[in-house]
């Protein structure tokens, strides 16, 4: 081995020890608020394979619990498989509460299906869409429903529609997509939900919606959904979900919790972060020199 | 990389050293270790074992698919190097790749999470597209210098390598709403 990949490979096993090192645990003591246990929720999580996204279903459940969700929808385009396998996972890592369900993707609408066990047919008009959605027990959730959706939420649609996602990360980058997402939760009397859309930046959990449930499993989950029991905290102020519950919560002073994983990294993490990319840019850069190529 | 005409226009195979299954699976191998380590770090600010594996395992589609096309499109015949050696040569040309991946991480494992939902997305866009370009004229001169093609048919290859490996991997990456988007972006 030459001398600069001697050094790439040095810093690299150097970053990667460091960095597990500087791994947390992200164990914490159940929330109860009024008699209820309170659930950090994401019903809104790619992964790969499929969905323009990196991280496989066991990491996607991995990186939940280390951002402090206690469930998670990992949501197939218009395929349910792929959250099943992650309830799989799920029993087997002990991470989160893995709730199947998908995001039914059309040009028209996009749709968080909670709790169905089959995929619903894309190409029917929304309403149909949450006929089928109720048919099979689950509830259905308006997906970052901007302006351009808005068409496809008919009056039948929009009477039979359970939730939106009234935060989403387009309401941090866009002003007109917060009002308009504001604007379509305001409609009508729906379940507020806070979804990260999670494909590769940012983290599962970036947005998120406190589930106030009565047992802490999928049948909790939607029972609770159905019931309007839901708090979202905007971190620029607006709080969204059901009036009691979110000034339960304010007197209790325990939400919204901070995230365990998304503070400062510590010197250890800084330190993994810069030997990385050290040993990445010189193992680039000379990766031809041993046997005289560049 | 900077010079890929004068690179490939002698390739001395016998001067590559290491086994066959060395030389067949050693670029490969760096390829899917910056892409794992790359999500490693977009998602973690650094890098973690379990993800590092995890990820470089779930990416190693790409440079299966790399192989798989080269295999599939590489000429045959006496004087034609091996396919261990051709893909050796081939992954050169992930230079362009490669440097953009690092410039990736680097940025997007920086910025805070805040930022992230601010920062453009367009110029990861276009320095891709001139990533995407670069390689291709890379591999131009490795099908004309190893595998001794001719001007058209080093394009010809070049085309149908990309076409397979670019196509399987974007079904690969987001098969399931393909149609729907395109129809959305489309109109139709």
């Amino acid at each position: 081995m030459n001398r600069p990949a001697c050094i790439a490979a040095v810093l690299l096993l150097g970053s990667i020890g460091a960095g597990t090192l500087s791994q947390t645990s992200a164990r914490r003591a159940p929330i109860l608020i009024g008699g209820y246990r309170v659930l950090s929720a994401d019903f809104h999580v790619h992964t790969f394979p499929f969905n323009w996204t990196t991280l496989a279903p066991w990491d996607v459940l991995l990186e939940s619990q280390r951002h402090g969700l206690d469930a998670v929808l990992v949501a197939g385009h218009n395929f349910v498989w792929i959250s099943q396998f992650a309830g799989w996972c799920s029993r087997l890592l002990g991470g989160p509460i893995a709730v199947p369900g998908e995001e039914i993707v059309s040009p028209r609408y996009h749709l968080i299906a909670v709790g169905v066990t089959r995929a619903v047919n894309w190409r029917r008009p929304a309403a149909a869409a949450i006929a089928d959605v109720h048919r099979q027990g689950g509830f259905a959730i308006a997906a970052h429903p901007e302006a351009s959706f808005w068409p496809a939420f008919d009056e039948n649609a929009m009477a039979a529609l359970d939730a939106a996602e009234v935060l989403h990360p387009d309401v941090y980058s866009s002003r007109k997509h917060a009002s308009e997402i504001r604007q379509f939760f305001n409609r009508k009397p729906m379940t507020a939900i806070g979804s990260s859309d999670f494909h590769a930046l940012g983290y599962p959990g970036e947005c998120r919606t406190y589930v106030f449930v009565r047992q802490a499993d999928t049948a909790g989950i939607l029972e609770a959904l159905r019931a309007g029991r839901t708090v979202v905290y905007n971190r620029n102020g607006p709080v969204y979900g059901d009036p009691a519950l979110i000034q339960l919560a304010a007197r209790e002073g325990r939400l919204p919790e901070p995230d365990p994983a998304a503070s400062h990294p510590g010197p250890l993490a800084q330190c993994s972060k810069i030997a990385a990319l050290a040993a990445l840019l010189i193992a680039v850069l000379f990766r031809g020199s041993a046997d005289g190529r560049s | 990389m900077l010079r890929p005409r004068s690179t490939y226009s002698h390739p001395d195979l016998a001067s590559v050293p290491g086994s066959r299954p060395w030389l067949l699976l050693r670029r490969p191998l760096l390829l899917a270790l910056v892409l794992g380590s790359t999500v490693s770090l977009i998602t973690e600010e650094k890098l973690s074992l379990p993800l590092v594996l995890s990820a470089s395992f779930t990416w190693s589609f790409v440079p299966l698919l790399q192989i798989a096309s080269l295999a599939a499109v590489r000429p045959r015949g006496r004087g034609v190097a091996s396919l261990a050696h051709t893909v050796d040569w081939f992954f050169l040309g992930q230079g362009p790749w490669l440097c953009w991946l690092v410039a990736f991480a680097a940025f997007w494992s920086s910025v805070s999470s805040l930022g992230h939902f601010v920062a453009p997305l367009w110029p990861w866009t276009a320095t891709a597209a001139a990533a995407a370009v670069w390689s291709a004229y890379i591999d131009f001169w490795f099908f004309r210098g190893v595998l001794r093609c001719d001007a058209n048919s080093a394009l010809r290859h070049l085309l149908l390598q990309r076409a397979l490996a670019w196509s399987l991997g974007i079904l690969c990456f987001g098969a399931s709403s393909l149609i729907p988007d395109l129809l959305r972006r489309f109109a139709l």
